[in-house]
């Protein structure tokens, strides 16, 4: 049976596969084939609605949805090599817990997955304790190439790219606009701070707070 | 240092934080407030609180527990431990305003009181009654079907505010207002400070304009409604740290006026419990000019239907809420609304609520269950203070029909709900239309005063 909205045609029709147990039987005659291959039914254009295929099968939208605030912080502390962002053991992302929304099955029983403005504030206060530990941080996961200090071109956008694939798990190889951006951005701070490892800091803080860590 | 929304705006239009649009908030058909300097104040009891204990007792006298079965009724203050009988019923000097023995300072202004009775809930379920009570409509089974009213009073008023509508310990809804109306809520006063504090770790000098140019290079393009909320949510975050208005919130601070207001509101004693800190967030924020509506959680711990919890704690844990609202009050009936020569008090109207009552009966375990019947009390700007409306009955304590115009009983009237209170607020500002669609009249007996 033919089960593509819009008609019926040739190699890009959908088989059902046959009924499994005993004959096929055809459901517009009613005969009885064999269950070896699939018995078409002799539908014609006419008899098949027109209404075009709203959705294409290789579409596969859906909407983006935000990081729970757990995503984050373990997210965050295991790309960092453990840096946690709070003071002592226990994370200011669980000291936030309730403002931010996450359910505790008494007084709310659904989380708020909404980019909010506390959460966005939030965000960018771990990302700024986080990413000032994880540049300094001897022996750093952070960097890519070999000579931190280094401003050719060429390290920088290897580094930019390491970290879009740590903290945004993009594909070191997607030649994204985004990237020269982020080239910009180190490049503005070298000129304002005369610091690499502020321009790095800085960096690490946009990708962090970027949607394209949060959302996914 | 009082902050208005437009020069937050300015500043943050000036810093290409905000697009030009928001400046000017869209007005629902033709309904403008006829009432701009009034105030918000929503006090929320927490787990449904005990109308016999609070806003509408019984005298054990008329009401003993040997009858309870024949009027279903039982006061049963005498099973409460080392609750004095003289303290039984809290008389004030308003006819008919009599309160029950946890009332607390806010019997003291009786005369600003205007007290609900025999109100009629839908819902015993506590997240639909909460619901319910915040947004004046009954939800669709657990889903709300409007604004929290706040929101809705935040957008008609609100838009010269940096945070039109504060929120803490509560829930907050918004649908389908402007997301500048959405409550700003956190679970703490401190977590507000810190909200709107800078991290504790700094950027580099530079660093941040840097990276508010890099978001800004990343927004161009965008048409998505919820990406470009992303961003407009990332550049509010930061505007309200640059306001520098934290340190009106900052209730560890040793300053002068801070301690004197910790000890106005019974905050360094407990005696105004968990609500204390939070009304006085909603002073700092009413009178710093921070904000137009303030929703706070007052009173917690009343959800006691085991008989221990209803002898031992829901009594103080009401009390605690009552008197947290009552050093509002106070505090906002002492401080001059600019050079008008009325009060905050005059300028603001405080609503007291919960999302239902407890039974009049004790149930199997000596506790008492959750009731359908509530009561509501409002004080403040626009409110006809010194008077009860309506009137629970004397067999079961159960709602009667009220005079929406005259206040009192009337076969002809109506039963009160949280959509009438809701009406009646925004009648109170001068909106007669229905823009809420509570599909309920105002309750014009309360309306009055200032």
């Amino acid at each position: 049976m033919c089960l593509v909205i819009g008609g019926c045609g040739g190699a890009e029709s959908l088989k059902s596969p046959s009924m499994s147990g005993g004959d096929a039987t055809d459901a517009t005659t009613g005969t009885t084939g064999t269950t070896d291959e699939p018995t078409l039914p002799g539908v014609t254009e006419s008899e098949v609605g027109s209404v075009p295929e709203l959705i294409s099968p290789e579409s596969r939208v859906r909407q983006k949805k935000r990081m729970t605030v757990r995503q984050v912080r373990d997210s965050m502390e295991r790309i960092t090599g453990g840096i946690v962002w709070g003071s002592g053991d226990e994370s200011d992302w669980d000291t936030y817990a309730a403002t931010l929304g996450v359910a505790d099955y008494q007084a709310r029983t659904s989380s708020d997955r909404t980019p909010s403005v506390l959460f966005q504030k939030f965000l960018d206060d771990a990302a700024a304790h986080t990413c000032a530990r994880w540049v300094a941080a001897p022996g750093s996961s952070f960097f890519e190439v070999d000579d931190p200090t280094s401003t050719e071109r060429a390290d920088v956008v290897a580094n930019i790219e390491g970290l879009r694939w740590q903290i945004q798990g993009r594909p070191r190889t997607d030649d994204a606009p985004v990237i020269e951006d982020y080239v910009d951005l180190y490049a503005t701070m070298v000129r304002r701070t005369a610091s690499t490892s502020a321009a790095w800091n800085t960096v690490c803080v946009a990708m962090f707070t970027h949607p394209d860590f949060f959302m996914y | 240092m009082r902050i208005d929304r437009r020069t937050f705006l300015e500043l943050a239009a000036g810093m290409g934080l905000v697009s030009g649009a928001s400046l000017l908030p869209r007005r629902l058909g033709a309904s403008e407030p006829t009432v701009t300097d009034r105030y918000f104040v929503f006090a929320y009891f927490s787990g449904g609180w005990d109308m016999l204990l609070g806003l509408d007792p019984r005298s054990p006298d008329d009401f003993p527990s040997e009858r309870a079965i024949e009027t279903g009724i039982e006061p049963a203050y005498d099973t409460i431990p080392n609750l004095d009988p003289a303290d039984w019923l809290v008389e004030t000097a308003v006819e008919g305003m009599t309160f029950g023995p946890y009332i607390g300072g806010l019997a003291a202004h009786a005369e600003r009181l205007a007290v609900l009775r025999g109100m009629t809930m839908e819902s015993v379920a506590h997240s639909v009654a909460r619901r319910h009570a915040l947004t004046g409509k009954l939800p669709a089974g657990s889903s709300v079907r409007g604004s929290s009213v706040a929101t809705l009073l935040a957008y008609l008023l609100g838009q010269d505010q940096p945070i039109p509508n504060l929120v803490c310990g509560m829930n907050s809804f918004n649908l389908g207002h402007p997301s500048w109306a959405s409550g700003l809520a956190t679970d703490t006063v401190d977590d507000l400070f810190q909200a709107l504090s800078p991290g504790d770790t700094p950027l580099v000098t530079g660093s941040r304009d840097a990276l508010e140019s890099f978001f800004a290079a990343q927004e161009v393009g965008l048409t998505s409604p919820k990406a470009l909320e992303i961003y407009t949510n990332r550049r509010t975050a930061r505007a309200i740290v640059d306001l520098d208005i934290a340190g009106i919130f900052d209730l560890a601070s040793d300053s002068a006026e801070m301690v004197q207001l910790r000890e106005a509101f019974g905050v360094d004693s407990g005696v105004t419990g968990p609500g204390g800190p939070r009304a006085l967030m909603a002073a700092q924020a009413l009178t710093n000019g921070v904000s137009r509506c303030v929703s706070f959680k007052a009173g917690e711990g009343l959800d006691t239907h085991q008989g221990a919890e209803w002898q031992v704690d829901h009594g103080p844990n009401l009390q605690a809420g009552f008197d947290s609202v009552a050093a509002l009050a106070t505090h906002l009936a002492a401080t001059p609304f600019g050079s008008s020569g009325e009060s905050w008090l005059d300028h603001t109207t405080i609503v007291c609520m919960s999302e239902f009552a407890r039974e009049v009966l004790l149930n199997s375990n000596g506790g008492r269950d959750h009731n359908l019947i509530n009561t509501m009390v409002l004080l403040g700007g626009g409110i006809q203070g010194g008077q009860v409306i309506g009137q629970t009955s004397d067999l079961g304590m159960l709602a009667q029909p009220v005079d929406l115009d005259t206040g009192q009983l009337s076969d002809g009237g109506e039963l009160m709900t949280n959509e009438h209170v809701a009406r009646t607020l925004l009648a109170g500002i001068g909106i007669e239309e229905d823009v809420g669609d509570y599909r309920e009249a105002p309750i014009r007996a309360l309306l009055g005063g200032a």
